[in-house]
């Protein structure tokens, strides 16, 4: 036997070994802060759905944080099977590794953003302060609870929001924009790492006379904390948020879990993955779904990112990079 | 009376709001709580002086204007107070998280780590220094009596980026230099790791015990037939719940009983070498079972190689065979060893055989050359310890005041080296060798804690070749401290 074969004898041998060592059967969804409940009941549906049409029996894991912390987690290193993040910008971030295809968005219907959403006011009982829209947010005296857009997407959304509503209040004057929104962080005492953070701090602690956040996320606070506590207030405008959702190729192809990862994503897609978004307070894309439930979600008008700031892209990169717009108008403690 | 009150509370609230620090100072759990407990008395004493004005029949002296602004103070203070509070929580939030991710710094009784929160980085400190002294019995001295420095290892092992270790040794004992062990492993999972560099070449039991774990001061004779340290590529992993480890590579090949000391080859070739080692009934439950601790397992080598031949010593570094000058190793060499090991409470011990074949030749000779060995080794702590491949572990360490010495263990071990006729009636073999090499020793290692070995041996080596040669009857004594 020659050294050559030798090696290639040791070489199959090896194979072999790596081949069963690499073998898992877990899907880890690593997801933004307040989705918590909504990736709890999909994976829960879902597992039954792939048991019935697959026999196979597959768990779902699920990580919850600030969108911008699970996107720097999982280009770290963090094994996740799929990601279901606040914005696209902070999938782009992980494909730009190539941890995840670029053609990403392209893979899954409406630009890989199974629901909307948008974001609203949740105010206390009786509306105290008489917060209607987003100028009244800037008011003197209105303690306003929202997140850090460095480290949450749902804050950027809000940020974003209130940046669109003051260029159209302001025939696009960018520094009466800037000013408004500088009047408004400066009536924020206190900034949370995440959208969850911030529902503690008022709903829990009691801070505060507005959350801007979610619409989700409002409706949760009333549900769970009870009707009689507190008011959603929508405003005369607002974003239409799309937070998307990818398999993470590198990850879910060593595991072995790209087809039922991909199969999880678009579980999301179907009547009975839109219903239980819609349940949780998603905005449902499907029609038959978004009818059914028409009722619990308000008209309102929304404006895309791509209408205002171009793209994700140019709006990271002009208002949330370091040294940005949002670094410039707001001083801790200020 | 009523004027009087109303003063009082606006005199409270202004210390109250005098009190108070900024949003972002730091204000202890126990003022935070003095100032609620003050603020809620204040507010129900406020409603009492409601009730009081709102049933009293006389005009209020207190305005509506008056009460509706100390409200909204209480408010503001309520708020504020509020906003100290979850700015403290989300501090300390933070500051659970940068403690979380701080480096960890271990020094004790485990050892001297420097290594990242998640472990993922990391740098071990370790040392292995032996001093020992040989004597000897016999007259007159086949040995210098000496004290010397075995060994002096300074050991640095650890992980980088999670997936990958390493270890270097440097090895400053002896009166020599040199990188004893210096590679790292690609850990793709606990079944599947890949080792490149200097290590030990995976063939025999005893010689892959680690050196500071074996039994007695220096390993047997019939480990002369084995390699030890070489220079390759590697496989290895645990299968079947640790119950099968697999350890394969492909090596530059070395002479039986040395370590690659030049860190290139002398040829092209290649030697293939591998083991495995199977424990069926080696199970994490405790107590462990009367065979949890048995095992076996078989290792060998293949190669060709030209050129260098060993010699073989004894632990004293006696040279008792060596091939004939211009003698060579000219083609196939080929190693096997098999063998058994049982650890069960305090008896711990193993039986080891192995064989070396190496075409040798010289001008006008050349032939297959098969030598032999093998050993039988034991020990039995007399403290009650459990004996094991990883050391002891004394029950209590020492401490003379508190009448507490360590652990003592008792070795005993026989070793043969048959080395093939054929090499005595081919004129292969230097005039002085042995044939037939046969030791005894027996001794005692004194544990008085994990760090710290006695070793105390009497060994007698006997003889048999083509010219008689007198035995050789050492003692060697080491002290051994290794974390």
């Amino acid at each position: 036997m020659t050294t050559f074969r030798k090696i290639t004898a040791l070489a199959v041998l090896l194979l072999a070994f790596s081949t069963s060592a690499f073998a898992q059967k877990q899907l880890l969804n690593v997801s933004y802060d307040p989705t918590r409940e909504l990736y709890q009941d999909i994976g829960a549906a879902f597992a039954a759905a792939w048991k019935a049409k697959s026999g196979e029996t597959v768990s779902t894991k699920t990580s919850h944080s600030g969108s911008g912390s699970q996107a720097r987690a999982v280009i770290d290193g963090l094994q996740a099977d799929v990601v279901s993040l606040a914005l696209a910008y902070d999938i782009d971030a992980i494909a730009e590794r190539g941890i995840i295809a670029k053609d990403w968005q392209s893979r899954l219907p409406n630009n890989s953003t199974p629901f909307t959403s948008t974001m609203v006011f949740l105010v206390r009982k009786g509306n105290p302060k008489k917060i209607k829209d987003w100028n009244d947010l800037v008011r003197p005296g209105v303690s306003v609870i929202m997140p850090n857009p460095k480290t949450s997407g749902g804050a950027r959304w809000n940020y974003l929001a209130a940046w669109g509503y003051a260029l159209k209040q302001n025939n696009n004057d960018e520094n009466k924009a800037k000013e408004f929104v500088r009047a408004l962080y400066k009536n924020v005492p206190v900034l949370d790492s995440g959208a969850r953070g911030s529902t503690t701090t008022f709903v829990q602690r009691g801070i505060g006379d507005v959350l801007v956040g979610w619409e989700n996320e409002a409706y949760l606070a009333v549900n769970e904390m009870g009707k009689d506590k507190f008011d959603i207030v929508v405003p005369s405008m607002s974003i239409l948020a799309e937070p998307p959702v990818a398999v993470v190729d590198k990850v879910a192809n060593r595991h072995g879990t790209a087809a039922v990862a991909k199969a999880y994503l678009e579980f999301l897609y179907t009547e009975q993955g839109q219903e239980i978004g819609a349940k949780r307070f998603y905005r449902p894309r499907l029609k038959s779904i978004a009818d059914k439930y028409a009722a619990q979600f308000p008209p309102i008008k929304l404006f895309t990112i791509n209408e205002v700031f171009g793209n994700w892209q140019n709006a990271q990169k002009k208002h949330f990079s370091d040294g940005g717009m949002f670094d410039q108008i707001y001083a801790p403690g200020s | 009376m009523k004027f009087r009150k109303r003063n009082l509370i606006g005199a409270l609230l202004i210390v109250l709001v005098a009190n108070i620090q900024p949003a972002s100072a730091q204000i202890s759990q126990e003022q935070f709580q003095t100032l609620m407990q003050r603020l809620t008395a204040l507010e129900k004493r406020m409603e009492q002086i409601e009730n009081e004005i709102t049933n009293s029949n006389s005009a209020p002296l207190v305005s509506p204007t008056i009460t509706s602004d100390v409200a909204a103070q209480i408010e503001s203070l309520d708020q504020a107070i509020r906003i100290a509070d979850r700015k403290r929580e989300l501090d300390q939030e933070a500051l659970t998280e940068r403690e979380a991710a701080a480096p960890v710094a271990t020094a004790g009784a485990s050892g001297f780590s420097l290594q990242s929160a998640t472990g993922d980085y990391r740098l071990i400190l370790g040392l292995v220094a032996q001093a020992d002294g040989r004597f000897t019995v016999d007259r007159p001295n086949p040995i210098i009596n000496t004290f010397t420095l075995r060994k002096i290892r300074p050991t640095f092992t650890g992980r980088l980026a999670r997936y990958f270790d390493y270890k270097v040794m440097p090895d400053f004992g002896s009166g020599t230099t040199i990188i004893q062990d210096a590679y790292f492993d690609i850990r793709f999972s606990p079944k599947f790791r890949i080792r490149t560099g200097k290590d030990k070449t995976p063939i025999g039991y005893e010689v892959l015990i680690g050196d500071t774990f074996l039994l007695f001061p220096e390993r047997s004779l019939a480990s002369n037939l084995l390699p030890n340290r070489d220079i390759g590529v590697q496989a290895q992993g645990d299968l079947l719940g640790n119950k099968l480890f697999y350890d394969a590579g492909v090596f530059n090949g070395i002479p039986d009983g040395t370590s690659l000391s030049s860190e290139i080859d002398t040829n092209d070739s290649k030697d293939l070498a591998g083991r495995i080692v199977v424990q069926p009934f080696r199970s994490a439950n405790s107590p462990a079972g009367r065979l949890s601790g048995f095992g076996f397992q078989i290792g060998g080598s293949s190669g060709r190689q030209n050129g260098t031949l060993p010699t073989f010593k004894t632990s004293v570094g006696q040279t008792f065979f060596s091939y004939t000058a211009g003698s060579v190793a000219s083609g196939d060499r080929r190693r096997m060893s098999p063998a058994l090991f049982y650890y069960y409470k305090a008896f711990g011990g193993f039986a080891e055989y192995m064989r070396s074949t190496q075409s040798v030749s010289r001008p006008g000779v050349a032939t297959d050359v098969r030598n032999q060995g093998w050993e039988i080794s034991g020990s039995f702590l007399l403290t009650g310890e459990a004996a094991g491949e990883r050391g002891v572990q004394p029950k209590f360490n020492f401490d003379p005041a508190a009448g507490r010495w360590g652990a003592l263990q008792l070795v005993g071990r026989y070793t043969v080296l048959n080395v093939d006729r054929d090499v005595f009636s081919l004129g292969l073999a230097s005039s002085t060798a042995s044939r037939l090499t046969k030791s005894f020793t027996v001794g005692a290692n004194w544990y008085p804690n994990s760090f710290i070995k006695i070793y105390g041996t009497y060994e007698r080596t006997l003889f048999e070749g083509l010219t008689s040669r007198p035995s050789e009857n050492v003692i060697l004594v080491r002290s051994q401290l290794a974390f």
